[in-house]
């Protein structure tokens, strides 16, 4: 059984929600298996990406350089958080209510998982901001965020260990950002043109 | 405003489809008369993008027909040729038939 459900919603991250259901009805009569559904999912999804990078490709560098400004803004509150209570430890270190290391252990810890937690927050607000365009909005901000931390990193490593670090980052800020338009669409979406 | 109904040799050969579909062009079938006219098996992505493109050029319109079964309950997406469509379909065979005449290539013949 095909879930031709997903496919829309995959489909409806590139173009628009009316012409997703359409294209995916012509998959399913077009298609004779499972795989070559899938597959042919799977390359509308990367022309339908494509043509959206292509048709305006300053736009949408503009767009995911404001996508990077916003989760720069969510993180602030984030950054004072974790001052405040890197401060309050450094304070109970102080009195010998916690072990010296405490502090850098916390920031880091709490600096990791609350910079993770903010690639769904820029994807909850590129879903608002661009519906239908979300896959290659998506994209554009992830390579953006990528050659950014690539250049950051290749200071401090080797040209193969950064280009391994580059593949992996991309893996999760791509899953961690589309967690975010996901999160959007189900708090904001009945359904597709069809229903 | 020249430039920009210049068609490319897939999109003339989509709108050529579409004409010859009549009201019967949707994605399936426009991919079906193209396999059967000219060979070529064109990848369902290239197809959507050029009929796309094609709607924001203003040379075909689309319009989405009632949800049938067949489709998992998903509707069609009919599309026509718009004047300014046929225009430029005409004025790229006009062109091409200026090329072709005084030449002699074997297996075509000349109009």
């Amino acid at each position: 059984m095909r879930n031709v459900r997903l496919a829309e919603i995959l489909l409806s991250l590139v173009t628009t929600e009316a012409s997703a259901a359409a294209i995916a009805g012509d998959l399913v009569e077009e298609s004779k298996s499972r795989r070559r559904f899938w597959i042919a999912v799977l390359e509308t999804w990367m022309a339908q990406m494509w043509r959206g990078l292509a048709a305006d490709p300053w736009a949408i560098f503009r767009g995911a350089m404001l996508a990077m400004l916003v989760q720069f803004l969510y993180f602030l509150p984030l950054l004072l958080a974790i001052l405040l209570l890197s401060a309050g430890l450094g304070f109970a270190v102080g009195l010998g209510l916690a072990g010296g290391h405490a502090p850098t252990r916390f920031m880091t810890g709490f600096g990791l998982i609350g910079g993770t937690l903010l690639f769904p927050l820029a994807g909850r607000w590129i879903a608002r901001r661009y519906p239908g365009e979300e896959g290659s909005r998506v994209f554009a901000f992830v390579v953006l965020q990528v050659i950014t931390g690539c250049g950051f990193s290749l200071a401090s490593s080797s040209v193969p260990a950064m280009l391994v670090e580059a593949v992996s980052a991309f893996a999760e800020y791509t899953v961690l950002t589309f967690l975010g338009v996901a999160w959007w669409r189900s708090r904001n979406h009945n359904g597709v043109a069809h229903a | 405003m020249a430039s920009a109904t210049v068609l490319g040799e897939f999109e003339q050969i989509v709108l050529l489809a579409i004409l010859r579909l009549e009201d019967n062009a949707y994605g399936v079938t426009i991919r079906q008369e193209i396999r059967l006219c000219t060979g070529r098996n064109p990848a369902p992505g290239a197809l959507y993008n050029t009929l796309d493109r094609l709607e924001e050029k203003g040379m075909v319109a689309s319009r989405m027909a009632d949800p049938t079964p067949q489709r998992a309950g998903r509707p069609k997406r009919f599309f026509t040729v718009s004047a300014n469509g046929v225009h430029a379909v005409a004025r790229a065979q006009r062109a091409f038939q200026k090329l072709m005449s005084g030449i002699t290539i074997p297996g075509v013949a000349n109009a």
